[in-house]
């Protein structure tokens, strides 16, 4: 026992001292002037090897919230993950890679051939996936580095108005149309380029997102987790594969006794209330099914409006907006400070060729306009549709989809709690 | 530690890490504000003293205050940015903080929550979360839908525009590929035919034959009068055009001058030959024109069009007359490139009227006293460059080739009245190039050249006589004629020959040298160019193969002009190089003016006038 504690330690050391010494393979020059070298606003590049860890980790942090939320039923289990995971894949790995931004590698894999997506990139994408369609959203619970830091500035939360909170949630559909279009046609990794927090966990960003970061920590003193419900693209796909998810959190161990302790206790709003008595009627009905009558049109209006926006929406793409640039300000050639108009300038490509170019991306932003409007009017449609739908509940379940398994609710429950088997036990034993 | 304590402790605590976070938060804010006030590689001070270093390079004092204030402003940057990372670490710790204390104080006060008393029927919430999602769904997408209606496609106006890069850097690569390119009818005979009989009212030198006059434009000649041009009402004839220099590249437009005398050797900087030089009053590109004893030229700014008149022989400004208040419709002036400017276009003149265009679509007649006969306003130009194509006048008709990226025009205007005698739409997109004016049997036509086609036009009535599509790009150089054939060219698109007729045909092509603002000359079988890569060329007029070049080590804009059995090609660097008209290269002389030039000479008997960006010369026997 002693020999393995022995090799355990020495193994650990070994892998430390790899980590330490694998981040620069070509040591920085000794300025005698004290001169500090700033760091880049990009991370540095991580060896594989200790890529392989940052997966096994994700792994190993995923599993152990799936326990503390199924098993143990911990809150506190789950909230020293959130921290763990906020330090390691926040500060330590600097946010990067994440598995909200890794859509859009995944994207761009699939539509790049001369794009080689990396294992740690698909294993970051596929596995809290996987996981919701098990267990849930236990990523967003415990492990999601910006699910992380929201959680734990969540102070007093109150809940926002219903209809307002529905209509919101629509926009991470629109965020994620968008970022698959973006990555598709190469213009840019609008996440990752957008994202609030990294600023945070690197010291380090423009101050403008430095600000936006520090708006939405302040936000979620009081609105919990405001970038997971109304702007996570990835929440899509969590929502998506934890509603049909095989096993799930359960706010009560055993039966639901219906004392309402839970009622104001999701922070996210993600309970549902028992429903009394079933509430359809003819006219339900029949909007139920004029709305699923409407999806096809939905699609159609939302891929032609999609289309149609193909122009303003290519203008995120360099190429074009150099391309334009040139065409409409022809002046601007003279200009020896616009350093992407010199760039090209001295490149050698022709006007013409640039123009080509753009012109060809943005016809893939037309073709991808369809696709991306198509499928936001789906999403609309389906959402609507599912507004009609009323199911009959006697119990407090979380919603599953929204649903992001930080176990708050866990703890209102007095189902198996000391206090309540004891209540239980005295009124037995007052009815024997 | 009892509860109350531990709130009471844990709400002072939050209480100073919030006051903490933020008076970190303002100081950093501050901080930032200064940065971005003092950033070293934009300081204004630094700025001044680096220029009167480059002004005084061996003033080691100042040299050295230079780097003394580089350094300190490089400190300050930098320690600025280190207070604000360290503020940056205070405020996190500070928010870890203050939220930590927070949660503590709400976990200890925290209560049972209350079921919320009034609860929504779950039928009422989901028609409220309807209603929510549909307008957010409108909203959203009629937002899209009036981003998507407002946004223009400059990529697909960009047929117009692309085709020609100016050159930026000596070492710049220039690669433009033709964007269209119209093929010539294949089954087409394409042959010099050489005993084709033309009558031309050609310009030819002074070893060629004389020029046949048009009995139509045969008019009663007055007495002319010294000095001022002609006291007539009606127009000169071709004879009397051709004697002096009336527009840009000289009579018609064609590049040929008939006058004699004109001086090969002069030296500007040494004043050899230079009879006079006096200062441009005001800049502009155009080259001077000339009348009898009046050259004239124009200058402009933004703010301020003037026409010029000055005595050739003495080089004193007889008037000027600056050219205001005319009524524009509304819309923003144009914004001409740097090496367009506001006076590009050249002057014409008939000896009764001097008529000018400008970059702001102003045209203006004068008589030759200087006083306006009438002004008006074309339209402002949607020319991305600047307008440039110059004026031709003939028999009362101010023509003017008027094409921009909105639509190719070309019209003629009463000299009198100024009143617009016809006005046609061209097929065609914007161009620099300027119209010349030849005589094909016994009609005149108006030959302009533009992307896509080359086009006749009657000059009377507008109407179209002929078009080919043959060129590309942003087309600089105007026509060519001679023997019956246009010649016309545009870089990195072709230099074509054309036999005029119904169809036009094409006589061969040729796409090894070929200019981008100056215009081709051709005479007795000889076509000359001049490249802005510094190649003069002449090539074989009858079939396009090169009889020569010679390389100069400045580029060319002035258009080359054959007088006299010679070809005057003035390059950027005002070195005039001079050849013999010949199929075999035989220089003459390379004279240098000493001053940077783009416009093309003007001549008259014994004298040639060159406009610098600084002066005007006149060069000749002293």
């Amino acid at each position: 026992m002693k020999n393995l504690y022995k090799i355990i330690a020495v193994s650990g050391g070994i892998l430390i001292s790899v980590m330490v010494f694998a981040q620069q393979r070509f040591p920085r020059p000794d300025f005698e002037s004290g001169y500090q070298v700033p760091s880049p606003t990009a991370p540095e590049p991580r060896s594989a090897s200790i890529e392989i860890i940052d997966v096994i980790l994700l792994f190993a942090a995923l599993s152990l919230v799936t326990w503390f939320v199924l098993k143990k039923r911990s809150r506190k289990g789950i909230l020293y993950t959130t921290l763990f995971s906020m330090i390691y894949f926040g500060f330590y790995r600097n946010g990067c890679i994440c598995a909200i931004g890794a859509i859009q590698n995944v994207t761009l894999a699939l539509f790049d051939p001369g794009y080689a997506i990396s294992f740690t990139a698909l294993a970051f994408f596929v596995l809290p996936l996987l996981f919701a369609l098990f267990v849930g959203r236990v990523f967003c619970g415990g492990v999601c580095p910006l699910g992380a830091i929201q959680e734990l500035v969540i102070l007093k939360p109150i809940s926002i108005p219903v209809g307002l909170q529905k209509a919101l949630s629509l926009i991470p559909y629109i965020y994620l149309g968008l970022a698959v279009l973006y990555a598709a046609t190469k213009t840019d990794f609008i996440i990752c380029r957008y994202d609030p927090f990294v600023g945070i966990f690197r010291m380090d960003a423009p101050y403008h997102m430095l600000i936006l970061g520090g708006s939405f920590i302040l936000l979620g003193l009081f609105i919990a987790r405001p970038y997971c419900r109304f702007l996570c693209p990835y929440s899509v796909l969590l929502n998506w594969m934890s509603s049909s998810s095989w096993k799930h959190l359960s706010i009560t161990p055993a039966e639901c006794i219906d004392c309402k302790l839970c009622e104001n206790s999701c922070p996210v709003d993600a309970i549902n209330k028992p429903v009394s008595e079933p509430v359809s009627s003819s006219r339900d009905v029949r909007r139920f099914l004029l709305l699923v009558v409407l999806v096809p049109f939905w699609v159609l209006i939302g891929g032609y409006i999609g289309s149609k926006a193909h122009i303003y929406l290519s203008r995120a793409n360099h190429t074009i907006q150099l391309a334009e640039m040139l065409i409409t300000n022809p002046e601007v050639r003279n200009d020896p400070e616009n350093l992407d108009v010199q760039a090209f300038l001295t490149s050698g490509k022709t006007l013409d060729e640039l123009i080509n170019e753009a012109e060809l991306i943005r016809e893939n932003f037309n073709t991808g306009g369809w696709w991306t409007g198509g499928f936001l009017g789906l999403a609309f449609g389906l959402i609507l549709t599912g507004k009609t739908l009323f199911r009959n509940r006697k119990d407090y379940t979380p919603d599953k989809g929204n649903c992001v398994s930080c176990g708050r609710c866990m703890t209102y429950c007095p189902v198996g709690t000391p206090g309540y088997e004891m209540l239980i036990k005295k009124e037995i034993e007052s009815d024997n | 530690m009892n509860p109350i304590t531990k709130q009471k402790l844990t709400l002072r605590t939050a209480f100073i890490a919030g006051i903490f976070s933020c008076i970190v938060c303002i100081i950093m804010l501050l901080n930032y504000w200064q940065l971005r006030q003092s950033d070293p590689l934009e300081s204004k001070l630094m700025e001044n003293l680096v220029q009167q270093l480059e002004n005084d390079r061996q003033n080691e004092a100042l040299k050295e205050e230079i780097r003394n204030l580089d350094l300190m402003a490089r400190k300050a940057y930098f320690t600025k940015q280190w207070q604000i990372r360290a503020g940056g670490y205070l405020l996190v710790g500070s928010m870890v903080v203050l939220v930590f204390a927070l949660r503590i104080y709400y976990s200890t006060s925290s209560r049972i929550a209350e079921p919320d008393p009034s609860d929504i029927p779950l039928k009422t919430e989901l028609l409220i979360s309807r209603r929510w999602i549909l307008s957010l769904i409108i909203l959203l997408f009629g937002m899209a839908l009036i981003a998507a209606f407002l946004s223009d496609d400059h990529l697909a106006r960009s047929y117009e525009l692309v085709g020609r890069e100016p050159s930026i850097e000596e070492n710049a690569v220039e690669e433009i590929t033709v964007r269209t390119r119209l093929e010539p009818d294949p089954s087409a005979d394409i042959k010099m035919d050489a005993s084709r009989e033309v009558l031309t009212d050609n310009i030819t030198d002074e070893t060629g034959t004389t020029p046949t006059e048009d009995e139509k434009v045969r008019e009663e000649i007055s007495e002319s009068i010294p000095g001022g041009g002609t006291n007539r009402t009606s127009a000169p004839s071709a004879e009397e055009i051709t004697r002096n220099y009336p527009s840009f590249r000289g009579p018609f437009g064609l590049g040929i001058s008939r006058h004699t005398n004109i001086p090969v050797d002069w030296d500007g900087p040494s004043g050899k030959n230079i009879v006079w030089k006096v200062e441009v009053p005001m800049q502009g590109y155009n080259s001077p024109v000339i009348w009898d004893d009046h050259l004239y030229f124009t200058g402009a700014d933004q703010n301020i069009q003037v026409v010029y008149c000055y005595n050739r022989h003495s080089g004193q400004q007889i008037w000027q007359h600056p050219v205001s208040d005319i009524q524009r419709p509304s819309g923003n002036l144009p914004k001409p490139t740097d090496d367009t400017g506001f006076a590009a276009p050249t002057v014409a003149t008939d000896g009764r009227y001097i008529a000018a265009i400008f970059a702001s679509g102003d045209v203006v007649c004068l008589n030759r006293e200087g006083s306006r006969q009438w002004g008006k306003n074309l339209g402002i130009p949607d020319n991305h460059y600047g307008h440039s194509s110059s004026l031709i006048l003939w028999r009362d008709l101010l023509l003017i080739q008027y094409d921009d990226n909105s639509a190719g025009k070309v019209m003629a205007l009463d000299i009198k009245t100024g009143n617009e005698k016809w006005s046609t739409v061209r097929k065609s997109k914007i161009s620099w190039a300027s119209p010349v004016l030849v005589q094909i049997g016994d009609q005149f036509e108006l030959i302009l050249s533009s992307s896509p086609q080359v086009a006749a036009y009657n000059p009377v009535t507008g109407k179209e006589i002929w078009a080919v599509e043959c060129l590309s790009g942003e087309v600089g150089p105007s026509p060519a004629f001679s023997d019956g054939i246009v010649y016309a060219t545009n870089e990195y698109a072709t230099l074509i020959a054309i036999e005029p007729g119904s169809p036009p045909e094409i006589l061969w092509e040729s796409n090894e040298y070929l200019p981008e603002v100056s215009s081709p000359v051709a005479a007795d079988g000889l076509l000359f160019i001049g490249t802005s890569y510094g190649v003069i060329v002449c090539y074989d007029a009858g079939n396009g193969d090169i009889l020569w070049e010679h390389e100069c080590d400045q580029g060319i804009y002035a258009s080359p002009i054959i007088v006299e059995g010679k070809v005057y090609v003035l390059d950027m660097d005002g070195k005039m190089h001079i050849f013999k008209k010949d199929a075999v290269k035989t220089l003459l002389g390379e004279p240098e003016l000493g001053e940077a030039t783009v416009s093309t000479p003007a001549f008259a008997d014994g004298n040639l006038y060159l406009r610098g960006l600084e002066n005007i010369y006149c060069i000749g026997s002293k």
